[in-house]
């Protein structure tokens, strides 16, 4: 569309990353930290802190599903289905849940879980009700607040327009190699232009997959022509090929005694060996129709795929296939698992949110480059009196509320949870409310900044500072709301709940440097004049609101030009 | 994955004292050709191995993966000592060298 | 240098305004881009020697590659008259293949 083709790229570049970028800082964030959801989770419930934790036991293992088959049977008798969970690496606690029956318009029932205490006779029941790190894993891909299939659409084409920044930006950056290593701080819009170039340099394969996987997760939603040619419309065929051990009856009408689950364990040994179990489901229990079904614990294999022996709940027979074994399957699996990366330990998956950070780097670094070139252009017209444009607000709006707002957003939601009182109606709602009603706080602050125009750093360095004063006194908080602390946990080997608080309190760090940073550093140089020495003596009367459509035109071309020469 | 890191960090840095402005930075003059070259090969010889000790710690399919997060973390510390304190690169390379021969070498042995 | 750039930005007589072009292309890959893959994903699914199953799960894995690639063609062509035609051609030869193959 332009001269060149690298132009071309670099209009697509620009405005197919512009296009999504916001929506792509949330996906990203949420994403990242969606890998350690089990591990938020656990944090989110302090109900758990304390006596629970143990580890896999396989001699235990006959006794821990007598145990719970019993105790559901007593305590809901009526469920859709049963699930009794083992310890595992990320749930180190044995737990008894059921599920209620659906209700009208509900895909399933309320999902209860009642954990096991230490000593293997008490239960706790009263978990307070919170998503935990659940919320983050559904905001990534289900937004909030939406339907859920409209929110997958339009994360859909974020995603897509991601995979085009991705695809135009690597062949935009002639310098890849050369560049490799470049990073030159505290040099206004070339210091983010080398940030933007280091952070998705250095995770390319990593954005890459993530994107690209990201869409095969939820390939059959957007895509589903080949599926339904091929199966002439019946989706439950398909599903049932593609997924032949998941079990997709309701539960039958009829009443039969259910088979006792611990007698199955020594077949499951046989076909599996002395392998680690991660639960076992009994779908409709009572009924008919019922089916027990072992989940093995596959570790680190790489598949995203749950390996099930299903038995039929009444007779206590094989009934399972596994799944399928060809190579486009098991390529499918893989890729399936790259993005979500279940399979992989606590270090991996650190290694996982770090490029995932990196990916929020890269599109932080990008928007805030974007908002300091327009500044640029408009430093001399702002610094004669004119107000900055709308675009400029805009642009410069949207990036604190973003930038600035997650962090905080997310410091709110781990206090909701700490703070709000456990008998609450909607509780788990609620803290999910307080995530984006701060969200929604900072983004009021600054659309009542831009339109008085008086949008500046310090507003950052407000924000960020006090998300870094929110994530250190987390621990604190922590402590005192759940009766364990930092020193007690490490103590007591708790070490998913000693990372966190670590965390939390290297992002205090993190957060801190920056609102520092803010300060210290001429970041951008319109608003505070730090160039206005190099323009002070071409005193042209200010032309920013009077561009004609021509002007505008040579405006946008040398824009461009600028960002390439910027990359010269 | 300890060893896996430090031959990162040691090939990335070579890599960049093998490009010219990375090492002026470091070490005040332009490199030769000869220079250039062995800190090249040595670099990409390293990055084999860490690949190799990634793949030999944990299987093919997840060493593999792993090595990629190793790359990422390796080469992003590697840039931001340039960025900050170039001068330091070339002690923080023999550290980490005598390191990850004492600990290989004791890894070896055991 | 700078003099034949500002020759070259002149826009040619008959073409369209900068709002106009964008949308075009806009409209053109999202929507030729999009038909392609779907065909390119249902002439793969029905004509790969693979199990149903197979066939299916490459042809839908491949298919965003080629949304994509469609994407960047759209929008690095000079003529508006090819990015039009472009896919609107694909589209049709590959429901042929269809028709022909399945």
């Amino acid at each position: 569309m332009k001269e060149t083709f690298f132009r071309s790229m670099t209009w697509l570049h620009t405005w197919a990353g512009l296009a999504v970028c916001w929506l792509l800082l949330l996906i990203f964030f949420a994403g990242s930290l969606s890998y350690f959801r089990h591990e938020i989770s656990l944090w989110s419930k302090p109900e758990l802190h304390q006596a629970v934790f143990q580890d896999y036991d396989q001699r235990q293992v006959e006794q821990q599903i007598t145990k719970g088959q019993a105790y559901l049977a007593d305590k809901a008798p009526d469920a859709a289905s049963w699930t009794i969970s083992f310890p595992s690496e990320r749930k180190p606690y044995l737990s008894f849940g059921w599920a209620d029956a659906p209700k009208a318009g509900e895909r399933r029932g309320k999902f209860h879980e009642h954990v096991v205490n230490q000593d293997g006779q008490q239960m706790i029941t009263d978990i307070r009700d919170s998503r935990g790190g659940n919320f983050f894993y559904r905001l990534h891909f289900d937004l909030h607040y939406l339907p859920v299939v409209a929110a997958r659409w339009i994360v859909g084409l974020a995603t897509m327009a991601m995979l085009i920044a991705l695809i135009s930006g690597v062949v935009i950056h002639k310098r890849l190699f050369k560049d490799f290593f470049s990073f030159r701080p505290a040099k206004g819009s070339r210091s983010w232009l080398d940030a933007h170039n280091v952070s998705a340099v250095m995770a390319l394969p990593y954005h890459l997959i993530i994107t690209y996987t990201g869409l095969i997760t939820l390939m059959f939603m957007f895509m589903p022509w080949g599926a339904l040619q091929q199966y002439d419309g019946d989706v439950r065929a398909f599903r049932a090929d593609l997924n032949p051990a998941r079990i997709q009856e309701k539960p039958g009408d009829t009443q039969a005694p259910l088979f006792d689950a611990a007698r199955l364990v020594s077949q499951v040994e046989r076909q599996w060996g002395i392998a680690p179990l991660k639960q076992v489901s009994i779908t409709g229990p009572g009924r008919d129709n019922s089916r027990i079904s072992f989940t093995l614990n596959s570790e680190q294999t790489v598949t995203d795929r749950r390996n099930l022996l299903v038995f039929d709940g009444v007779t206590g027979e094989l009934k399972s296939l596994g799944n399928p074994e060809s190579v486009t399957y098991k390529t499918y699996d893989t890729l399936m698992s790259l993005h979500t990366a279940r399979f992989a330990d606590w270090a991996l998956r650190g290694l996982f949110f770090l490029c995932g950070l990196l990916g929020c780097a890269m599109v932080a670094t990008g928007t805030l480059l974007w908002a300091v070139k327009i500044a640029q252009k408009q430093q001399k017209a702002i610094k004669t009196g004119a107000r900055p444009s709308i675009g400029l607000r805009l642009v410069d709006g949207l990036n604190i509320s973003f930038i600035c707002g997650l962090p905080l957003a997310t410091a709110g939601f781990f206090y909701a949870n700490r703070l709000l009182p456990v008998d609450m109606v909607d509780r788990a709602q609620r803290e999910v409310d307080l995530f984006f009603i701060t969200l929604a706080v900072i983004a009021i602050v600054a659309l009542w900044d831009g339109l008085r125009c008086t949008q500046s750093w310090r507003r950052w360095r407000q924000w960020l500072a006090l998300s870094a004063l929110a994530f250190a006194a987390l621990p604190l908080l922590g402590a005192v709301t759940s009766g364990q602390s930092l020193l007690s946990n490490m103590a007591d080997n708790q070490w998913t709940l000693v990372g966190f608080d670590m965390i939390s309190l290297l992002s205090a760090l993190a957060l801190g440097f920056a609102a520092r940073q803010v300060s210290r550093t001429k970041l951008i140089s319109s608003r505070q004049g730090a160039t206005s020495r190099l323009n002070s003596k071409s005193a042209t009367p200010s032309t920013a609101n009077t561009l004609t459509p021509r002007a505008a035109v040579n405006k946008k071309e040398s824009r461009d030009l600028s960002l390439e020469e910027a990359r010269q | 994955m300890i060893l896996a890191l430090c031959l990162g960090v040691i090939a990335f840095s070579l890599m960049a004292l093998s490009m010219f402005g990375h090492y002026k930075d470091c070490f005040g003059r332009a490199p030769t050709r000869a220079e250039q070259r062995w800190l090249t090969g040595f670099a990409w010889l390293l990055l084999l191995g860490s690949y190799g000790q990634c793949i030999h710690y944990y299987h093919l399919g997840y060493g593999s993966i792993v090595f990629f997060g190793v790359m990422t973390i390796t080469a992003l510390s590697t840039i931001l000592l340039l960025s900050y304190q170039a001068k330091r690169l070339p002690l923080v390379l023999t550290l980490t060298s005598v390191f990850t021969l004492v600990f290989g070498g004791s890894s070896l042995i055991a | 240098m700078n003099t034949s750039i500002s020759q070259r930005l002149t826009p040619i007589k008959r073409d369209l305004s900068p709002r106009a072009s964008v949308i075009v292309r806009l409209l053109a890959s999202l929507f030729g881009g999009y038909g392609v893959a779907a065909l390119t994903t249902v002439l793969l699914a029905q004509s790969l020697p693979l199990s149903r199953l197979d066939a299916v799960l490459v042809g839908t894995m491949v298919s965003f590659s080629l949304f994509a690639m469609m994407i960047i063609r759209l929008f690095s062509l000079r003529s508006h008259l090819r990015v039009v035609l472009e896919p609107v051609a694909l589209c049709s030869l590959l429901y042929g293949l269809t028709l022909v193959l399945g």
